[in-house]
């Protein structure tokens, strides 16, 4: 009989403890399916904490979790307390939370109220006996007149997450049966906010990334909106200064093949003089207005067909043109005197052109134009100081084209042998009276241009067996002997056929 | 010899008193916050500071309790006799964190520091 009830006794406390398993296993299939819905940290703890109340009864609790830095715990979530001191913060090894923290283990603190007393007296006698420079009182989130207090940790792989801390103004909270339990679903719940957290992190850095990617994206488009206006500025910059350079000079100025600094070079160039006669007379008659036009009008045109036979406008002296060919670009010498007086003639045609305009105007004296050109070694760039360039020629080259402008009849071109040679093929000359120039030792012998030549007409080879013909009208000083011998020739050839 | 009813008195809800005699026969009663439950045949006292009971106890062992049920308000006497203090281990940390716990709210960490968890051995239990 004592037997028996013994027995049934067991079986009772089997089936007591077997409900009480089954019951806490649905516990915590039901609260960590409820946690891990969200991804939201603020959700997943307050689901939390309510569900903590609905099965265990506890009405003040809290969630903390550990600062990004470490160094802290911060309030997560609280349920049951009229201050909610979301944010508040907690120092590791400060209090039961911060004790629990930092041991990672478990407290069950009770009969708190009488502790916190005896503490405080104990302070006093400190503070008086000892005279000891104690720390304030720290103030904790909770409740201000808990007598019972659990912290549980809550660990993911032995690493600290946060802190479930439980209070009640009760003396006992949970039976310690309740203890294994409830610190499963402690680490439930740091699993579920850690995913959380991981989640929002990665959340937070894609904003961060996208924000830098769109803050790159502006500070590009404001970059390359200010290279444009800078560009823009610049451009229409150069283009004024481009204005007082020669093209060539400008362009190899501004593509960077040519140094803006004092350096000098020695270079084979054809130099172009021109000046305009009477012109002077002519600056005394007429209105500044009508001067500067006629100036600017006679100068653009002039400069358009320099540049258009790759001449380097070296400068403006009033009317009289420096031009020369052969730098900063060269076609090779002979091109380059040959353009050289190529564009010549173009001027002298254009001149031509422009008297008439002109007349039509009222200009009744008609403006005539000398025309010098040298071949020779010259020193081409940039002299001057340090502020201030000038990219220029120098030299007894110069002053000979300024010498042969001088000589130069009116509305012709006068070279020098120099350029003679260089010219002859292509442009038909007339040999004139040497000069002499002062810096020269020997007299200049010059030609004055007489325009392209002909080959056909001026020029003639053939070879046969026992006669050579070769003719350069070019070259002939007198025609009427020319024809005498040509004559001579043909009455010996005509003698010996009716022999 | 510790039984599941004594174990509320052994939580530290309600202070106890625990009493202890010098080696010339002067006996000393004092309130401790907590007698802590160690098994079914020892409590642990924390000692913070040497006090006359540690000095008693260090000239004889056997000391006397009386613990209560907060819920009941019954009270249980015990005989100890002092066993070994220990100063680390499961026992000793747990005693140091309450402490810590309690001294850091109050602001004096460091002042209050557990030396060692003495260890007695309980001789009886008397309702």
């Amino acid at each position: 009989m004592n037997k028996q009830n013994h027995s049934e006794i067991e079986t009772k406390k089997i089936m007591n403890l077997l409900e009480r398993r089954t019951k806490e296993v649905e516990i915590i299939k039901q609260i960590s399916g409820q946690i891990n819905k969200s991804l939201n940290l603020s959700v997943i703890a307050s689901t939390m904490l309510s569900l903590m109340d609905e099965y265990f009864g506890f009405k003040h609790s809290m969630i903390l979790l550990v600062s990004e830095d470490k160094k802290c715990l911060n309030v997560l979530e609280t349920y049951g307390y009229e201050n909610k001191g979301i944010g508040a913060k907690v120092n590791f090894g400060i209090g039961v939370i911060g004790i629990v923290a930092q041991k990672k283990k478990l407290m069950r603190m009770a009969n708190l109220g009488m502790q916190r007393s005896y503490m405080q007296a104990i302070r006093k006698q400190v503070s008086v006996s000892d005279n000891k420079k104690l720390q304030d009182e720290v103030e904790l989130p909770g409740l201000k007149n808990a007598e019972s207090q659990v912290a549980i940790p809550m660990l993911i792989d032995d690493e600290l997450v946060g802190v479930f801390s439980v209070e009640s103004v009760k003396l006992n909270i949970f039976d310690k049966d309740d203890e294994i339990l409830i610190g499963i679903l402690a680490n439930q719940a740091a699993n579920a906010l850690q995913n959380a957290r991981l989640y929002q992190l990665e959340q937070k850095r894609l904003n961060e990334l996208n924000n830098a990617h769109l803050q790159l994206e502006n500070l590009n488009l404001n970059l390359e909106k200010k290279v444009e206006e800078r560009t823009s500025e610049l451009q229409e910059l150069s283009q004024k200064l481009a204005k007082y350079f020669s093209p060539q000079v400008y362009e190899s100025i501004f593509s960077g093949k040519l140094d803006v600094k004092v350096q000098t070079k020695r270079k084979h160039l054809t130099v172009f003089f021109s000046d305009l006669q009477g012109f002077t007379e002519l600056t005394e008659r007429l209105e500044p207005e009508v001067l500067t036009e006629l100036l600017t009008q006679y100068l653009t045109e002039m400069s358009n067909i320099a540049i258009k036979w790759g001449g380097t406008i070296d400068k403006f002296i009033g009317d009289a043109i420096l031009v020369f060919f052969g730098d900063p670009k060269t076609k090779g010498k002979e091109e380059d005197a040959v353009s050289c007086v190529s564009m010549a003639i173009e001027m002298l045609e254009k001149l031509n052109s422009l008297r008439i305009t002109w007349r039509k105007k009222g200009l009744a004296k008609p403006l005539n134009a000398r025309i010098g050109i040298h071949t020779g070694v010259c020193t081409v760039g940039n002299f001057g100081s340090e502020d201030r360039l000038d990219y220029t020629i120098i030299g007894n080259g110069v002053n000979l084209a300024s010498r042969l402008e001088t000589s130069s009849e009116v509305n012709k071109i006068l070279l020098s042998e120099d350029t003679y040679l260089l010219v002859r093929n292509k442009i038909a000359c007339k040999k004139k009276k040497s000069i002499n120039v002062k810096g020269i030792s020997y007299p200049v012998q010059t030609y004055e241009v007489s325009g392209f030549l002909d080959l056909n007409k001026n020029s003639f080879e053939k070879n046969i067996p026992g006669l050579s013909l070769s003719l350069d009208k070019t070259e002939i000083e007198d025609n009427d002997s020319a024809i005498k011998l040509l004559s001579d020739v043909l009455k010996k050839l005509k003698s010996s056929n009716n022999k | 010899m510790i039984k599941e009813k004594h174990l509320p008195s052994l939580q530290g809800m309600f202070p106890s008193w625990i009493t202890s005699c010098s080696k010339d026969g002067e006996p000393n009663t004092t309130v401790i916050s907590q007698i802590w439950y160690v098994d079914e045949k020892h409590v642990a006292l924390s000692f913070q500071f040497f006090n006359k009971t540690k000095r008693n106890i260090s000239e004889n062992p056997y000391a006397y309790a009386t613990i209560s049920d907060p819920s009941t308000l019954k009270q249980y006497n015990l005989e100890l006799k002092f066993d070994h203090a220990e100063t680390e281990g499961n026992l000793f940390e747990e005693m140091d964190m309450k402490l810590q716990a309690i001294a850091s709210m109050t602001g004096m960490t460091g002042i209050f520091k557990l030396q060692a968890a003495d260890v007695y051995e309980v001789l009886s239990i008397t309702d």
